[in-house]
């Protein structure tokens, strides 16, 4: 006999022989339960998984049983996901637990993960793909039921919030055979007449089994491929379909999902408000400015009463006026009253004049006589009269004695 | 789909806002921008007060679509 093992050394061995097996790490289990006991002081689960002809343990722990979902009984089918390793003090191999569905569940949602993987590796969720949603969209597309609650939702929801979008209905089956296909031609129909702004793409709530079209591997690279940003507004708060991932934005329902369409009215309203305001302020700023400048101006004396300064003008006007006339009349009558007494005088010295009152003018050879001393006796002079002239001789002269003599 | 007429309508207002607030503007120029851009923000509020859902199913649109493209 070779070396000789203890049982906890045995029970140790296998233990670490199985926790080394990759395989066993993380395994997802199908199986009916049977045995089922729940610890209620340390809230551990205890079962039997079982099929047809085999068994084996189970175990799940209070941290993970706390997260189930349903209430577990015998007989019920399930799918757990566990890894696998050995109860020493036993002896006995079993699974211990982490998450555990019931069957139908179970399998839809591993195969949401598998799909979920795939398209992630593909970078079909990609944030960076995610296009933003249009600020005022005047179409909005809906893929959904027409007879659902749904479109129901999103009509009212719009017209409360966001009355100016048109709503385009593509109806198309949100549940059963061949929705996931009604739903991806949905979304390729609007993308090909690219006749909205963007896409709702929804139901109600459901079962995961009727939400199942939403995790549709078509669906969600027609989405990903539409050049229009998609809103995917699938079920509940809770629900999460592989068509929200590839959606540019997930809504949690129709509602929200609506309202995220919408969500831009109340600031479109706002701005308009806004916009309509700050023109009229700024106008009456401006005019205000304006009217400012008028005043300073307008102060001035002249604009006060402008006909003042008129009348003023008029005024000095008038005396300049009245001036310039007496001046000139003054000239005038001067002018006249100098000419009055020259022509008098011309007209008193005028010799004809003389003549004519009987004096003569006398002249020896054409020099006019003022001195009997000019001539001598028996001279010839001449007498100029009015009407002719006299030729004399000089018969004797007299010379006048001055007066005072 | 381009920018709607409400969307281009905004655009216009805004450059209208950021012309008035510049001061240089001549008065007559300020108050032409000043009118239109009241006429454009009574357009606007008019297209919000006129708005009423309507809902129309797509084979609508993929109809007219066709007979265009004849």
């Amino acid at each position: 006999m070779s070396d000789i093992l203890t049982v906890s050394g045995l029970n140790l061995y296998v233990k670490t022989l199985l926790e080394s097996d990759r395989n066993l790490r993380s395994i997802t289990l199908r199986g009916e339960i049977s045995n089922l006991r729940a610890d209620r002081r340390s809230g551990h689960i205890y079962l039997v998984l079982k099929d047809e002809r085999s068994s084996i343990s189970a175990v799940m722990f209070s941290s993970s049983a706390e997260r189930l979902k349903f209430i577990p009984d015998d007989g019920m089918k399930v799918i757990v996901k566990g890894r696998i390793s050995l109860y020493e003090a036993a002896g006995k191999y079993q699974i211990y637990v982490s998450e555990m569905l019931p069957e139908g569940e179970g399998e839809l949602s591993l195969a949401f993960e598998r799909l979920k993987n795939k398209l992630a590796a593909e970078g079909i969720f990609d944030e960076r793909h995610k296009k933003a949603l249009p600020l005022y969209p005047k179409r909005i597309g809906v893929v959904t039921s027409p007879q659902g609650k749904a479109i129901e939702d999103i009509t009212q929801t719009l017209k409360r919030r966001y009355p100016v979008g048109e709503i385009i209905l593509c109806p198309a089956a949100v549940q059963g055979e061949g929705a996931g296909r009604q739903l991806a031609e949905g979304i390729r129909r609007f993308d090909r007449l690219k006749c909205v702004d963007v896409i709702i793409i929804g139901r109600g709530g459901g079962s995961a089994e009727e939400l199942w079209a939403f995790n549709d591997e078509e669906l969600a690279r027609a989405v990903y491929d539409c050049e229009i940003p998609v809103v995917s507004a699938v079920g509940h708060e809770t629900d999460f379909t592989i068509c929200d991932l590839a959606a540019d934005v997930r809504a949690s329902t129709p509602t929200a999902g609506a309202e995220l369409v919408a969500g831009e009215m109340s600031s479109m309203l706002s701005t308009l408000a806004y916009s309509h305001r700050r023109i009229c302020e700024l106008m009456r700023s401006r005019l205000r400015h304006e009217r400012q400048r008028l005043d300073i101006i307008k102060n001035a004396r002249v604009l006060r009463s402008p006909l003042e300064l008129v009348s003023l003008r008029k005024n000095e006007l008038d005396v300049l006026n009245s001036r310039l006339l007496s001046v000139y009349s003054a000239r005038l009558s001067k002018g006249r009253h100098d000419i009055a007494l020259i022509s008098a005088k011309l007209d008193a010295l005028s010799p004809l004049k003389v003549l004519g009152r009987g004096y003569s003018i006398a002249k020896k050879q054409n020099n006019v006589l003022r001195s009997v001393k000019s001539v001598k006796a028996e001279d010839n002079i001449e007498l100029i009269l009015q009407d002719g002239e006299l030729k004399c001789s000089v018969l004797e002269i007299k010379e006048k004695k001055h007066e005072q003599d | 789909m381009s920018k709607t007429d409400y969307e281009h309508s905004m655009l216009r207002v805004q450059e209208i806002i950021e012309q008035l607030e510049s001061s240089e503007l001549p008065l007559e120029k300020a108050m032409k921008l000043f009118e239109e851009g009241t006429k454009l923000t009574a357009e606007c509020y008019k297209t919000l007060d006129k708005a009423e859902q309507k809902i129309r199913d797509i084979s609508e649109l993929e109809n007219s679509e066709e007979e265009s493209n004849d």
